[in-house]
């Protein structure tokens, strides 16, 4: 016996009930933990939405005062981004990583158990701030001073909810880049990683990145509020449009944060379902590291009308306008996968498509924002609305329910019902383009977002919208109904579940042991 | 000689941490360079909380633990100089692969003699603890 092929496997005590899910350093039942967490923040951040829509759905005040509806915006973009797709994206990492490069758990599994465990107490305390006096934060999720800074007493609770959303996350992504980095099996080279692995490390790397800057620029926020500095403000000598640029600095690569992994998922799924390997495996790495240092280079693609020089506006605008070309390279590798391959339309498969197809609207609105002198008639209307929700609502948010869909079986041991399934996924890509594309018509014609009332020439297609969210919101109880009759029972799952599924996660049992791999994996 | 997988090689971790700062501090070094000197600490704070990340896992992946099986002792050293070297009595020593109190868990390999005992390989799989212990066994009984 000269060596060993795996990690130890961590010998941590094993609690029952309740108290395994406080103390458990298991990377299953950590990713479990996220994406039940990820889900419960979904329905509280849609509940939100339907709030927003109500009050929407004809002009003049209707249900909320002012107030309050800006809060909900606020409150629907800062629970969707960090407390729904983030932790479900954790949540998949932590399942899914160990398994697909043949590791036993992650590499810090106590770091792990905090990280998890930071985010119920980080949204108890954003959440709480709505009944606090002078409301929750209403500025919107950018936090813009001075706006922000008439926050009432919510604002430093506002402020500690995003440090300690930011802590989980360096410690969730430091976590990840360990792992990747020293734990991959004997022969699971970088370049033979799964594309969710390889999105994940790129992701992980941008987080790293980037965090700092959002809890230096909160930090600073804070300090002008209770400690008389000025930083961004403009009395003091400070300048509340560098607020704009640190914050972008870290809100576009956040962008990429919440996008990067749906791809990666994509790149999973659209194989098995068209039985054929994926198309330019390679150019599909390097097209993800492009994408992520063009995210660097772009952060003022959103404030286009600050009043910058024109050679900033002229090169943030082609900045931008080359991300299309990676984002270019993907679309047609997913789409050259698809061809001639012997297709077949399961869940997973459906969302995929799906994502692929409408991602590809967001990401074309995405391009007509990136023509600055566009953009100024764009800028802070629905267009935006519709462009983004595009992006994060059918990319993002479908990718995460077509990875459900997908690892469903391997989780839980249990198939789901596969009609339900495909009346969730018709359900919600109708009603999504109900709800999101007159959104496009709104803009255009000049409606500002983040306004509970409107003029009476924008009534029809609020309705539309309206209807829309209510129908989106109302099937995705659907897809609550299916998880837990998914993990009560079913039809036996088998090991590989997909007949076109490729990937060492698939050679473990379904539901794989407490310990992932008790024979060491062979990489082909 | 039993030794945990590692992936990484100090060297290249070290590269990659190095890396990983010069980014980090050269956006925070940016944004100070603007004022927005607030960056900096969080950037530091975080690159050591990675570094200590690395080097946690680099040394736990740096252990290996050598048996030797002499005419009378079978003695194991360990990397780690705080555990140190264990010496047994060839006559008296017992190889034994305890089952895990729980399913799903792994079980242990020892070797014990006398109430002292030290476990093997706590970094191998199932079916490499069940080889080394047929191995040890063999080796060990031998005489």
């Amino acid at each position: 016996m000269n060596t060993a092929t795996t990690h130890d496997a961590h010998h941590e005590e094993h609690q029952g009930g309740l108290l395994r899910w406080v103390f458990t350093t298991n990377h299953k039942d950590i990713g479990t933990l996220y994406l039940l967490f990820a889900l419960l923040m979904f329905i509280v951040g849609g509940a939100m939405a339907m709030i927003i829509r109500a009050e929407l759905f004809q002009p003049g005040l209707q249900f909320v005062d002012p107030q309050f509806f800006n809060s909900m915006t606020t409150m629907h973009a800062l629970v969707m981004i960090f407390g729904a797709v983030m932790p479900a994206f954790v949540g998949l990492a932590n399942w899914l990583i160990p398994m697909m490069i043949g590791a036993p758990d992650m590499a810090l599994p106590r770091m792990n158990n905090w990280s998890f465990w930071i985010l119920p107490f980080a949204f108890t305390m954003l959440l709480s701030t709505l009944f606090m006096e002078g409301g929750g934060p209403a500025g919107g999720w950018t936090l813009y001073p001075p706006l922000v800074l008439q926050t009432g007493n919510a604002f430093p609770f506002v402020i500690f909810s995003i440090h300690l959303m930011g802590i989980s996350s360096i410690m969730g992504a430091i976590n990840v880049i360990v792992t990747i980095v020293n734990m991959r099996a004997p022969g699971m080279t970088l370049m033979k990683m799964p594309l969710f692995v390889w999105t994940w490390l790129i992701t992980a790397y941008l987080l790293i990145a980037v965090m700092p800057v959002l809890a230096g620029a909160v930090t600073m926020l804070l300090t002008d509020r209770f400690f008389d500095t000025s930083f961004f403000n403009a009395a003091g000598g400070g300048d509340p449009v560098m607020f704009q640029h640190i914050f972008w600095f870290f809100g576009h690569p956040e962008v990429y944060i919440l996008i990067l992994p749906a791809f990666g998922i994509v790149s999973q799924i659209i194989p098995t379902f068209a039985r054929k390997p994926l198309f330019g495996y390679s150019s599909m790495v390097y097209a993800t590291a492009s994408i992520a240092f063009l995210s660097f280079i772009v952060w003022a693609h959103h404030m286009f009308t600050v009043g910058m020089p024109l050679a900033g506006e002229l090169f943030f605008m082609y900045a931008t306008m080359l991300i299309a070309v990676p984002t270019g390279v993907k679309v047609f590798n997913w789409v050259s996968t698809m061809w001639k391959g012997a297709m077949t339309f399961e869940t997973p498969m459906l969302f995929a498509v799906g994502f692929v197809v409408m991602f590809t609207i967001g990401g074309f609105s995405g391009l007509m924002l990136a023509i600055a002198p566009v953009d100024f008639q764009y800028h802070d209307t629905y267009f935006v609305v519709a462009h983004f929700h595009y992006v994060l609502v059918t990319g993002a948010v479908f990718a995460i329910m077509g990875a459900t869909y997908y690892w469903l079986p391997k989780w839980t041991g249990h198939m789901y019902d596969e009609r339900l399934g495909k009346l969730h996924f018709w359900l919600s890509a109708i009603f999504v383009n109900i709800l999101f594309f007159p959104q496009h018509f709104l803009g255009l014609a000049g409606m500002p977002r983040r306004i509970p009332d409107y003029s009476i020439q924008f009534t029809e297609f609020n309705q539309i919208s309206s209807i829309g969210g209510f129908a989106f919101g109302l099937t995705q109880l659907l897809f609550v109904y299916i998880v837990i009759k998914t993990i009560r029972g079913g039809a036996r799952a088998t090991d590989r579940v997909w007949e076109g599924a490729h990937g060492l996660e698939w050679t473990l049992p379904s539901p794989p042991p407490y310990h992932s791999f008790q024979t060491a994996p062979e990489i082909k | 000689m039993v030794r945990p997988n590692c992936s990484l090689s100090w060297r290249n971790a070290l590269r990659f941490y190095l890396g990983m700062i010069t980014v980090s501090f050269g956006i925070a070094a940016g944004f100070a360079w603007q004022g927005a000197w607030l960056v900096l600490p969080f950037a530091g704070l975080e690159m050591l909380v990675l570094g200590a990340a690395l080097y946690s896992v680099g040394r736990r992946c740096a252990r290996w633990q050598l048996v030797s099986v002499c005419e009378d002792a079978v003695e194991v050293t360990e990397a780690d100089a705080a555990a140190g070297r264990h010496r047994f009595s060839r006559a008296w020593a017992r190889v034994e692969l305890v089952p895990p109190a729980i399913r799903g868990y792994p079980a242990r390999l020892l070797i014990r003699s006398h109430g002292r005992a030290v476990e093997i390989g706590d970094c191998l799989n199932e079916e490499e603890k069940h080889y080394l212990a047929r191995q040890l066994r063999l080796a060990v009984e031998a005489a």
